[in-house]
């Protein structure tokens, strides 16, 4: 496999100190290839918007800081990093869209403005050239109107306009990883078809790894590459989306993929899972999952399940795969 | 009886209850700080019959501007009554003023705001007639009304109400647009209730809790306002010490015997450090529990 | 045939906002709901689905007079509502509830569990403190939560349980009908296959009859026996659940189907996507309100509103490109 472009080796983040530390994050290992799109999946509270930010070192502060793990970028370390390395990195090298794109937008200045301002501060062309810059970006991103839009403010435009206008910042740079944390989650649904459609294309068309979060199986299943589970701050599986999709080797993906009601298939009943998503202040002992899986054991609830391989690409930590036994 | 898989593991809640609001506040030392001063000055207030050491009104023009010595701890003023005796007494009616003003203003812009912030068709003319009210500064408003009415504790509540009334209203209207679109409130139309019975189940309880921080804050306006009000001759009339009156009779006097004007101010003063930090310590214990809960 | 429970003809709502100029007060009407027709029949999911600006939300709120009509009837088992007094609709409200989107927002934070559950008995007057805390517990049981916890608050809930407490509340008085309004859209994947078994559960053993309002076309399609699809105000499709998602026939239908990921990474989407933004419902299209994004396009639609016409048996649809049945 060729070289990651990122690598995540065993992250830590945590919120509070001393007896009120809770670990939002807890030894999260991933990477990411150049040209790939990678999908990180799971449900609220698993962690894997805090795993995107901690990249960025967009974590929360104070409450939330990275207490242990490597990020590696280009030979440097993230985790390590100060602010004015990491401002010359952020929009130009590793880019971000989020989910609310009105409250990732600013609301007093207009869309064309807040495009060129990324080319100003990482390129350091004139207003002019900025502006031309800003017009291109509008038009790749299939904004309606661009000569019109570049001038208008962010309640001027719908959701799916103001997601492209967020899309057109953060790639205002040519960065090599673009993060998209739940980018159409806030959209309806044809829309969200466009916005996926567009930025399959764009990552494409620039060569850019992509790291997609998402709750939406069906989004991962479309759009990614590979893509990794996530449960109560810890990767259950990961592997190409074919192998996680068809052949789920982790019980919480298995009953996430039959508890989503799918369009093409008939249930009488929907599967469930039974009970809820721990809080960070009351994690289980051992497996995280082991209080709502169905093939929990004994021995669930004592050893924490290591990461054993599957396939050559796909892997997943439970002790099941195991026969049961923590591996030693 | 709900179906196996929803009752499989049965609902379970966190472990421990999260604390109630009464024991966040214990725990909150600026609230804390702000209570045990307040409740110091109120017993003074209550007690004062026993703590005082004599007659607040006698006059012994002998004992002229004694200072502050063993037998008149805070000393005498130009009348040769005792400071301390003064001042302790006087805590009742300073007291007493600030807490009418915040009780009826509590009421009456808790009704006002509902009324406005309810009832679409009143708001207009209500928040009308409260802006005209708050475009007078505050103090000139009420130094004109008492001088009005004539000096006296009943009409510096008077006074001050009507002053601080606007500007509570205006707080409650604004807590009760947001809760009359809130969705537990659409519940209970769609249940049928009738609009008396939304404002008081619903409403009122949910806009309680920036109106009790408020009227805090208000409570301490009212103490400083009233010591100003005396001050101007305009609010309760001696010999009835108030804290206020004891600076006005005080200030011919700041050069020689300072004293007389400095111990009730500070009083004062630590009265409304008190409510401050009491209005403080409940704010920041009441709104987080407002906001949106993050799934 | 039986005769409705619910019969909707030319429901129509417009809401006026006045935008203030420097000289004059333009005021512009947002036609929120602009014609509505359909039949809910006893017993059945009517499932209501549609993007945003499309009226669906507002059409609940009307069906059960939370807001006025601008025109129209509504006849709830063959009564007029908007024909009675304000005092007969309170009663009448007893028998039509309402389950809402927002776990949050719908449950007062200042009243505990049972407390909640049991106010609509004490709006109306039914029982004693006794009879209600009796049923209250058997609300609390029928929705699966345990009665120990009918002194809690909400916030000490999470979602799911907080959306049972909803339920819960709504079938305080036994109604015979209830408008849930995108029941499951704010919660998890594992927790929405709960609500919906719940719901489904409870439709069987009360013999409820449900308005299922939802965007996700997924849970719709396992809950509703009958949807129709709504766009900018107006109904373009009714049809049984298997007509409409096997053979769609009106062009807005199929683009919304067809854009659906489905969690199937072998089988990659290529979606033709419908071009343009959904338009504002202050400034709809002339003639069909879809004309302007519709692959299909004819002048006539721009110059005509096509109406709902029954294209198959059981099978309604507003385009001037379907043939209607001809009725003998």
């Amino acid at each position: 496999m060729a070289d990651p472009i990122l690598r995540i080796d065993d992250l830590r983040v945590v919120f509070g100190s001393g007896r009120a530390e809770q670990v939002a994050v807890d030894g999260v290992s991933l990477t990411l290839a150049a040209g790939e799109v990678l999908g990180i999946v799971g449900e609220s509270g698993c962690g894997k918007s805090l795993t995107a930010l901690s990249i960025l070192g967009l974590v929360p502060k104070p409450t939330g800081r990275i207490q242990g793990g490597q990020i590696l970028f280009n030979g440097k370390d993230l985790a390590q990093a100060n602010e004015v390395e990491m401002n010359r990195i952020r929009g130009k090298d590793i880019a971000m869209i989020f989910q609310e794109p009105m409250t990732a937008l600013n609301p007093v200045f207009k869309v064309g403005e807040q495009i060129a301002e990324t080319i100003r501060v990482h390129e350091g062309v004139s207003r002019e050239v900025a502006r031309r810059r800003a017009l291109e970006l509008l038009e790749r991103v299939g904004m309606s109107n661009p000569k019109q839009r570049i001038d208008q403010y962010p309640h001027e435009l719908s959701g799916g306009m103001r997601q492209r206008v967020m899309i057109a910042i953060a790639l205002a740079c040519r960065p090599k990883i673009l993060i998209a944390d739940e980018p159409t989650t806030a959209l309806d649904v044809t829309i969200q078809a466009q916005i996926l459609a567009l930025l399959k294309e764009l990552q494409q068309e620039f060569g850019m790894a992509m790291m997609l979060i998402t709750h939406d199986l069906g989004v991962v299943a479309q759009v990614a590459d590979r893509v990794a589970v996530m449960y109560a701050g810890r990767i259950v599986e990961e592997g190409t989306t074919i192998e996680v999709f068809e052949q789920p080797a982790h019980p919480y993906t298995r009953s996430l993929l039959t508890s989503i009601p799918s369009l093409d298939q008939e249930y009488s009943r929907l599967q469930t899972i039974q009970g809820m998503v721990p809080s960070l202040a009351n994690l289980p002992s051992g497996c995280r999952f082991h209080p709502r899986c169905p093939d929990a054991r004994a021995q669930c609830a004592q050893y924490t399940p290591r990461d054993m391989m599957i396939g050559p690409s796909h892997r997943a930590a439970c002790l099941a795969l195991n026969g049961y036994r923590d591996n030693d | 009886m709900a179906s196996v898989d929803t009752l499989a593991t049965p609902e379970r809640l966190e472990a421990a209850r999260p604390p109630s609001i009464w024991r966040k506040l214990l725990r909150h030392r600026l609230f804390m700080t702000g209570a045990t001063l307040l409740l110091l000055m109120v017993l003074l207030a209550i007690f004062a019959d026993l703590i005082e050491i004599r007659p607040p009104e006698k006059m012994q023009v002998r004992l002229r501007f004694k200072t502050p010595d063993f037998a008149y701890p805070l000393g005498t003023d130009n009348y040769g009554r005792d400071i301390y005796s003064r001042l302790v007494h006087g805590s009742r009616l300073s007291l007493a003023i600030g807490f009418a003003v915040a009780l009826i203003t509590g009421i009456l812009g808790t009704a006002i705001g509902v009324a406005a912030g309810y009832f679409k068709r009143l708001d207009g003319p209500l928040m009308r007639l409260m802006d005209a009210l708050m475009a007078f500064p505050a103090i000139l408003l009420a130094i004109a009304i008492a001088a009005a009415l004539g000096p006296s504790a009943m009409n510096a509540v008077i006074a001050l109400a009507v002053v601080y009334t606007p500007r509570t209203a205006r707080i409650v209207r604004s807590t009760v647009l947001v809760v009359r679109e809130t969705d537990y409130v659409q519940a209970a139309k769609a249940c049928g209730a009738r609009d008396r019975w939304i404002i008081w189940r619903h409403v009122l309880p949910n806009s309680m809790a920036p109106l009790i921080v408020q009227l805090t804050f208000i409570f301490a306006y009212a103490i400083l306002a009233e010591s100003i009000l005396s001050f101007l001759g305009v609010g309760p009339p001696p010999p009835i010490p108030t804290w206020g009156n004891m600076i006005a009779e005080g200030k011919d006097y700041l050069r020689e015997a300072s004293y007389i004007c400095f111990f009730p101010g500070v009083a004062v003063a630590l009265t409304c450090l008190a409510l401050n930090l009491l209005g403080d310590g409940l704010r920041d214990v009441l709104d987080p529990r407002l906001r949106v809960q993050i799934g | 045939m039986t005769k409705p429970l619910l019969s909707v003809r030319g429901l129509v709502k417009h809401f006026a906002s006045r935008t203030a100029g420097v000289f004059n007060r333009t005021v512009t009407h947002v036609r929120a709901v602009d014609g509505v027709d359909f039949d809910i029949q006893q017993g059945e999911t009517f499932g209501l689905v549609g993007e945003s600006g499309c009226g669906k939300t507002t059409t609940g709120r009307l069906v059960l007079r939370m807001i006025e009509p601008t025109a129209g009837s509504i006849k709830f088992n063959e009564q007029e509502l908007l024909s009675l007094s304000a005092e007969e609709m309170r009663l009448k409200r007893q028998q039509m509830q309402i389950i809402f989107q927002d776990p949050y927002g719908s449950l007062d934070p200042r009243m505990t569990v049972s407390q909640i559950v049991e106010e609509p008995l004490q709006i109306h007057h039914i029982g004693d403190r006794t009879t209600r805390s009796k049923r209250v517990a058997e609300l609390l049981d029928m929705v699966g939560l345990r009665k120990e916890y009918s002194q809690r608050y909400p916030h000490e809930f999470s979602g799911g349980q907080r959306q049972r407490i909803g339920i819960a509340r709504a079938l305080a008085l036994n109604p015979r009908f209830i408008v849930a309004d995108e029941p499951v859209s704010a919660l998890d994947v594992s927790i929405q296959a709960q609500i919906v078994n719940l719901m489904m559960d409870l439709q069987k053993d009360l013999g409820l009859t449900y308005l299922f309002i939802a965007h996700d076309l997924g849970v719709v399609k396992h809950m509703a026996d009958r949807v129709a699809v709504m766009y900018l105000g107006r109904i373009v499709e009714v049809a049984s659940k298997a007509l409409l998602y096997r053979s769609p026939q009106h062009p807005y239908s199929q683009a919304l189907l067809a854009a659906v990921p489905l969690a199937r990474p072998s089988q990659r989407q290529t979606l033709t996507l419908l071009k343009g933004e959904i338009p504002s419902p202050s400034q709809p299209p002339s003639g069909c309100h879809f004309h302007t994004r519709c692959p299909q396009a004819q002048p006539r639609c721009s110059q005509e509103a096509p109406k709902l016409l029954e294209i198959l048996p059981g099978h309604q649809a507003a385009c001037h490109l379907l043939t209607p049945m001809k009725t003998t």
